[in-house]
């Protein structure tokens, strides 16, 4: 059984293991995913001939690529197996970028939850089960969650549990009751458990009037205390006697299903929720600086972009409308919640809204730190877009402009910044605050940080706010 | 605000329902001492033959429901028709 298997094909640059198979996927007995020649494969074993075969037998791989819910992908000759024991290898269709749970909204992961129930329903229906159910095994793909392990699936043997139920529970609807009925910032825990929320926790955590609904209260406070009451029997014959029925089975499944589907979040006002409509800009100043924004992306025709404080995505959507595939990061969960909304709705495919926090953005987790990569090692980008982002990082948090302008140069080779004065009234309302330590926080100051990393291409102010916008390409 | 109608009851005893079949699961898992070898997946697999028969039930029962609705709403557009 693995968790960890999270690596389709990057067209970024991947990091491999020394022999160049990927650090996610070494959990997995049933194959695992190498990179060769700049392709990514996956190897499946000898080991998993049967229930490879019978993916393809049931008709569930045809359905669930026609769906959209599985990545699709080819099979290549056998001489480009990478060690012995090899039954098939597949080159699976690239995924853009591979993003975690812990960086989702509280929409994408309810979303993946619901995927994830849905390939299993339809794989039971054709006597398959999923024998995985990570989240990190779901990849946000043109705008659609989709699972990405073609290994996943075995042959259903009526009578058995779901082996994966408890996995599922940790990693989705454990974080997603957290979010839903304590406080959405609990998606969080994920970074540090990264094969979900231990159920205990979860349990321990949520309100006790969950204990009224019967959701949560068998798939989480009965299922934590029976795991804790069995954690030393194995189990005996007899004691699953009473098997689990193939109708106990797909009750199982609907009763996760409703559990999902009841689960909301309010959006409410938070520091950054309606910022589109408080922000700096009067109307004439916004159409001035959206107009430089296009300018300046017509003159780099990115194909990647990092849009960082991207909001609810106002400028991601600029990038994405001229072909880029654009990452929009931002740290407040309600405006990254807005932008996933936003990219269901309009149906978007360039569009991947991400919660993080740049002033700590996500680390190497995992094994060996190798098998959850960083943000930085995702990179670089062709384009890194920072507008109304540097006096937060330098006032609002006290990095200095040149460690600023050094750890932007390494996301990205060219970068649209822009630079809001002191007078500006929302830098004032930073100032407002703090003491004004940042002597060095001048248009002179900026130009000299930045002009150490990067060449100054263009840069002109954004009507008569007193702002200016650059467009620089690293050194 | 006060006056408990009909629906009120059936709410009540709904969670009624809920507070016993948790007892009584909750009784039938009363934790044992903890070790350090933990076996991960024995108490998912029993909660799971625990409540499968419930669950199984569940889910006929809003199959059942699903077709009675199915039937009366065919029959109030051939009335509407």
């Amino acid at each position: 059984m693995s968790f960890a298997d999270s690596g389709t094909e990057t067209r970024n640059d991947l990091r491999a293991m020394t022999d160049g198979r990927l650090g996610g996927s070494f959990r997995d007995p049933s194959g695992y995913l190498y990179r060769s020649g700049g392709t990514l494969y996956r190897q499946v074993d000898e080991s998993y001939r049967e229930n490879y075969d019978a993916l393809f037998a049931t008709g569930l791989y045809d359905e669930l690529t026609a769906a959209g819910l599985l990545v699709p992908h080819a099979e290549k000759p056998l001489d480009r197996a990478h060690s012995a024991g090899a039954y098939r290898i597949l080159e699976p269709r690239p995924i853009d970028f591979v993003s975690y749970p812990y960086e989702w909204c509280f929409g994408q992961l309810r979303d993946a939850a619901l995927v994830t129930i849905e390939i299993q329903r339809r794989a039971l229906a054709r006597g398959m089960s999923l024998k995985d159910a990570s989240a990190f095994n779901i990849q946000f793909h043109e705008g659609r969650p989709v699972l990405i392990d073609t290994l996943s699936f075995e042959c259903y043997r009526e009578g058995e549990p779901w082996i994966a139920y408890r996995q599922f529970c940790q990693h989705f609807l454990a974080p997603l009751l957290l979010a839903s009925r304590v406080d959405v910032r609990l998606i969080r825990l994920f970074e540090r458990y990264l094969d979900g929320i231990p159920l205990d926790l979860a349990s321990r955590l949520l309100p006790r009037r969950t204990w009224c609904r019967f959701g949560p209260l068998l798939h989480v406070h009965l299922h934590a205390r029976s795991l804790a009451r069995f954690a030393q029997t194995p189990i005996r014959q007899s004691r699953l006697a009473r098997p689990v029925s193939r109708t106990g089975h797909r009750g199982l499944i609907a009763s996760l299903d409703g559990a999902i589907r009841r689960l909301s979040v309010s959006l409410g006002t938070t520091e950054w929720g309606d910022y589109e409509r408080t922000h700096g800009y009067a109307e004439p100043d916004r159409a001035a600086k959206r107009a430089l924004v296009a300018e300046y992306l017509e003159q780099v025709r990115p194909e990647t972009v990092w849009d960082l404080g991207a909001n609810t995505g106002e400028y991601s959507r600029l990038a994405a409308e001229r072909g880029a595939r654009v990452l929009a990061i931002d740290g407040d969960p309600a405006a990254v919640e807005r932008s996933y909304q936003h990219v269901r709705s309009a149906g978007e495919r360039g569009i991947l809204p991400l919660w993080i926090d740049l002033t700590n953005p996500s680390p190497a987790l995992g094994w060996g730190h190798d098998e959850r990569r960083s943000l930085a090692d995702r990179g670089p980008a062709d384009l890194v877009l920072a507008l109304a982002l540097l006096h937060h990082l330098a006032i609002g948090n006290n990095v200095p402009l040149d460690a600023v302008a050094h750890y932007l140069s390494t996301l990205g080779r060219d970068l649209i910044v822009e630079f809001a004065p002191k007078a500006d009234p929302q830098v004032q309302r930073l100032l407002a605050s703090r003491a004004d330590i940042f002597a060095s926080y001048t248009p002179e100051g900026f130009e000299r940080a930045f002009g150490e990393r990067y060449e100054i291409r263009a840069s002109v102010d954004v009507g008569s706010s007193g702002r200016r916008l650059f467009l620089m390409s690293r050194r | 605000m006060f006056r408990s109608g009909p629906d009120e009851i059936g709410r009540s005893w709904a969670i009624v329902a809920r507070l016993t079949f948790a007892f009584l699961l909750a009784s039938a898992l009363a934790p044992a001492s903890v070790y350090g070898y933990i076996d991960p997946l024995s108490g998912s697999a029993i909660l799971q033959a625990l409540a499968a028969g419930v669950l199984a039930g569940l889910f006929m029962l809003r199959s059942y429901w699903q077709r009675v609705k199915d039937v009366f709403r065919r029959f109030w557009h051939r009335d509407a028709e």
